[in-house]
């Protein structure tokens, strides 16, 4: 059950805010937040089936341990850096055991030139998630940075059905301390913009991002096929696929932090209009702005900080040990986190790469390119990121990156004047439109600080709660609704 | 987890003096949502009646029943609702009853001159719409004397469009002292739910708008606009729809088709395998004639297709199934490659469906039919 099917959208989703309504008005938030966890777990349980045990199992093991951590950390004992350790190495152990036992079989296969079956393993849904949000927790409270939470805010925390499948990455101060707090607004206050923020998300996932992706689909199945093709058909291809997935996972985005809205619970932001970057440091900067959070606070800036203690060398010694070294390795981890796969692997590098050249450009002082030119540099990293990201593979990957170059022969498997419309329509929304919370800026829908409002000419496009906004929430609703011809699953999921 | 501070904007609302806002907006947002749903709804039931209206279904299978044939502005409709309605107001027994997929749609009674044939095909069949066949002919005793079954690409493939079909399927399942996987799991929700589909509606719409004549019976077997079901069953294409499938045009799709399928694989299902067997054993032991038959591919298709994974789950299925059949003594005919059967490539409508000279070969090769 995912939140683009009508399973969700006619049974879960009304059931779980009239409950919640009903016991806030009855018995007090406590009483709700106990019903949102409940239905947070018959959630992932009806997603994920059986994989509900291993959620549950993750969490309690994270949270026992965490206790034992603080109270180490109390008494003054080192015993609480081996439990550190000790947990995060089990955390990445069972992520690597569930998404990553076959890509290293395949790679020992291919290192000993014999081929090794590959394990029947069912990845759970969103694993990478909820591993990465305890991890952080772990880390908190080994650093101090984390209050004693009751077992059942823990829950809450780790398994709120708005983003436990596929994010946001919340971290557990942010969110935690909602469930302590009395909520901002009353029910009657959030429910409407909530549900409208839901609307746009679900929009832009059904409509655009499932409309543009039949097109971006036809080129990576059929490289998948051997099939080649023109350098414009790749590349119009390759373009599809990237606003399809800034649709789909930021459309996702919208619907959990709406979700989380209507019931009091404000969420991160994961988007912020990332194809309008201006640099590659801008691109990640508003793209999936939770998981570059937490790379960069726990991993990127540990890994420079320790670089950056040695001894003194030169500049250029300098940036490669504090800033490149880093930066490569965090993009790296970050392109497997994405995928068992060499495609994310080199996914991961590009980005990386790209990130180091940016910042020695800086470092040296070189002139800013002009604006037309930075964005158009930025978003050649972009789109060549999103072929390995998107490709079946890293054959099939350089097989679509050769017929962008020109290397390709004419097919018309994905003929681009088919997705031509589509692009000049969903770009002109990424470059020119306010994005989803600039719209909604008059109810700070994040934990984030509140976007403001964007002008196009005389007209500023935003929500009201009036009768005008309430029937437009509701028609992009209905039409959205109206469009789930079939449940097609959420790209992010499969992280 | 903590008590929370009511503020007093919420506790205003808990007294109930922001209810009376509550009900306007909400109600408002309600009511704007479900007009704009119910009306895709009925427009969906009322453009689609083949589909969702067991009256009109009746009305068309009391045409086919009388041996009358019958025009559709849009053949995609509920085939499986419309056997149904059809085996039930069937006058007389067939003598032979043919069950496949689309390969098999235009196996008409032209192609079985004397005999009575009935072409119950319907599109992407499973193996779920073996049994459920079995059952509708059973329960309305129309079991014919030979029963000609193709199992193929879809035989074994998880599918909801059999669902149409599950009373008929689970009753089967029980006979055949299978497991019956209840009414949760076989209700056909994703049919219901496609009334939801603005999609759909406009697409309706479409056909329905721009026909020059509407859906009705008629006597004769073709005709320029509209494709036709005919009274055995079989699909006729309009003179407008035969225009558009020309031997470059197969050709294109089977070429097209071939890379982007032929790497589809996966493992057989045994207990499906074994559900087939007792199938078949009923059959032989109510006295059918049962054959299973294979329809073939494009020449291309098959070319670029039969030396790939999907190619070799393909014919590793037929094998299986041919291994049951030889099993029970049942008789197999046809083959998915072209040049056994003999069909070149001018008979093929597209990559996957044979025009009917080369369906009319393989019930040539059927001895005693």
């Amino acid at each position: 059950m995912q939140f683009n099917t009508y399973q969700f959208l006619l049974v879960f989703l009304p059931s779980v805010l009239v409950g919640t309504l009903l016991l806030e008005r009855g018995g007090g938030r406590r009483h709700a937040l106990l019903f949102l966890t409940l239905a947070s777990l018959l959630f992932y349980w009806l997603l994920a089936g059986r994989g509900v045990f291993l959620l549950v199992a993750s969490i309690v093991g994270n949270y026992a341990v965490a206790r034992l951590i603080a109270g180490a950390r109390k008494s003054g004992s080192t015993a609480g850096s081996w439990l550190l350790y000790a947990a995060i190495a089990a955390n990445l152990a069972l992520l690597g055991y569930f998404k990553y036992s076959n890509f290293f079989l395949d790679a020992l296969g291919a290192a000993l030139a014999v081929s090794l079956p590959h394990l029947e393993i069912a990845l759970p849904v969103g694993i990478s998630f909820f591993t990465f949000s305890q991890i952080a927790y772990l880390v908190d409270v080994y650093t101090g940075e984390a209050d004693d939470y009751g077992v059942f805010d823990y829950l809450l925390f780790v398994s709120f059905f708005p983003y436990v499948t596929a994010g946001p990455i919340a971290y557990h101060r942010e969110i935690i301390s909602q469930f302590r707090a009395p909520a901002r607004e009353s029910f009657t206050d959030r429910l409407l913009p909530g549900l409208a923020l839901f609307a746009f998300g679900l929009f832009k996932k059904v409509v655009l991002a499932d409309g543009i992706a039949l097109h971006a689909d036809a080129l990576f199945n059929g490289a998948a096929h051997g099939t080649s093709f023109s350098a414009l058909d790749a590349w119009s291809g390759a373009v599809a696929y990237t606003l399809q997935l800034y649709f789909d996972f930021s459309g996702y985005s919208d619907m959990a932090l709406g979700i989380g809205y209507a019931f009091g619970i404000r969420l991160p932001l994961n988007f912020n209009s990332p194809y309008k970057a201006l640099d590659i440091a801008d691109f990640w900067r508003r793209w999936h702005m939770t998981l570059t959070r937490f790379f960069t606070n726990y991993v990127y800036l540990p890994l420079a900080v320790r670089a950056g203690r040695g001894p003194a060398v030169s500049a250029t010694q300098r940036f490669l040990r504090a800033v490149a070294g880093p930066v490569l390795v965090t993009f790296l981890l970050a392109g497997l986190w994405h995928g068992a796969g060499w495609n994310f692997v080199v996914f991961g590098l590009v980005h990386g790469i790209a990130l180091c050249i940016f910042y020695a450009w800086r470092k040296a002082l070189m002139p800013a390119l002009p604006r037309p030119l930075a964005w158009a540099a930025t978003m050649f990293v972009v789109v060549v990121g999103m072929v390995l990201f998107r490709a079946n593979d890293l054959t099939a990957a350089i097989s679509v990156l050769g017929d962008m170059a020109g290397f390709g022969t004419a097919s018309d498997a994905a003929p681009s004047y088919a997705v031509l419309p589509w692009i000049v329509v969903l770009g002109a929304i990424v470059l020119a439109a306010p994005n989803t919370q600039e719209i909604m800026h008059r109810f700070s829908v994040s934990t984030d600080d509140a976007a403001d409002h964007v002008r196009i000419g005389r007209f500023t496009l935003e929500w009201r709660e009036d009768t005008a906004g309430v029937v437009a929430a509701a028609m992009i609703l209905c039409v959205a609704m109206l469009s789930i011809t079939r449940a097609s699953q959420f790209l992010y999921y499969q992280f | 987890m903590t008590d929370a501070v009511r503020t007093p904007r919420a506790q205003a609302e808990i007294t109930g003096s922001a209810g009376g806002a509550l009900v306007r907006r909400v109600g408002l947002f309600a009511f704007v949502l479900m007009a704009g749903l119910i009306s895709v709804i009925v427009g969906n039931y009322r453009l689609d009646p083949f589909t969702y209206n067991r009256a009109a279904l009746a009305d068309m299978s009391a045409f086919l029943a009388a041996d009358m044939n019958y025009a559709l502005l849009d053949p995609n409709i509920d085939l499986r609702a419309l056997r149904r309605e059809h085996v039930r107001q069937m006058r007389t027994t067939p003598d032979v009853v043919v069950f496949g997929g689309s390969p098999w749609q235009h196996a008409s009674a032209a192609l079985l001159p004397g005999r009575k044939l009935f072409n119950a095909f319907v599109h992407n069949h499973t193996y779920e719409d073996l049994l459920a066949i079995t059952e509708l002919l059973r329960a309305n005793d129309r079991l014919p004397k030979t029963l000609v079954l193709s199992v193929r690409f879809h035989a074994f493939q998880q599918s909801t469009l059999w669902k149409e079909w599950a009373p008929e399927y689970r009753s089967m399942a029980r006979l055949l002292g299978l497991q019956d996987p209840g009414w949760f799991n076989t209700f056909a929700f994703d049919k219901w739910m496609n009334l939801l589909s603005l999609h759909r509606a406009m697409q309706k719409w479409a056909v329905y708008r721009r026909a020059p004549k509407a859906s009705g019976p008629v006597a004769a077997w073709s005709d320029p606009t509209r494709d036709i079901i005919g009274a055995e069953g079989a699909l006729y294409f309009s003179e407008e729809h035969d225009r558009l499938d020309t031997v470059e045009s197969a050709y294109k799709s089977a070429s097209t088709n071939a890379p982007l399928e032929r790497n589809r694989s996966q493992p057989l299902d045994a207990a499906k395998v074994d559900g087939l067997e007792r199938l078949l054993v009923y059959l032989k032991g109510r006295g059918v004639r049962v054959i299973l038959a294979q329809a073939p591919f494009h020449p291309y298709y098959w070319q670029g297709f039969s030396d790939y994974p999907g190619g070799a789950y393909l014919q590793r299925l037929v094998r299986e199934v041919n291994r049951v059949g030889e099993k029970l003594n049942i008789e197999s005919v046809g083959n998915l490659d072209p040049r056994i059967v003999g069909c070149g490539e001018a008979e093929f409508r597209d990559d996957k469906h044979p025009k009917p000279s080369c369906l009319g070969k393989i019930f040539a090769s059927i001895s005693n039919l």
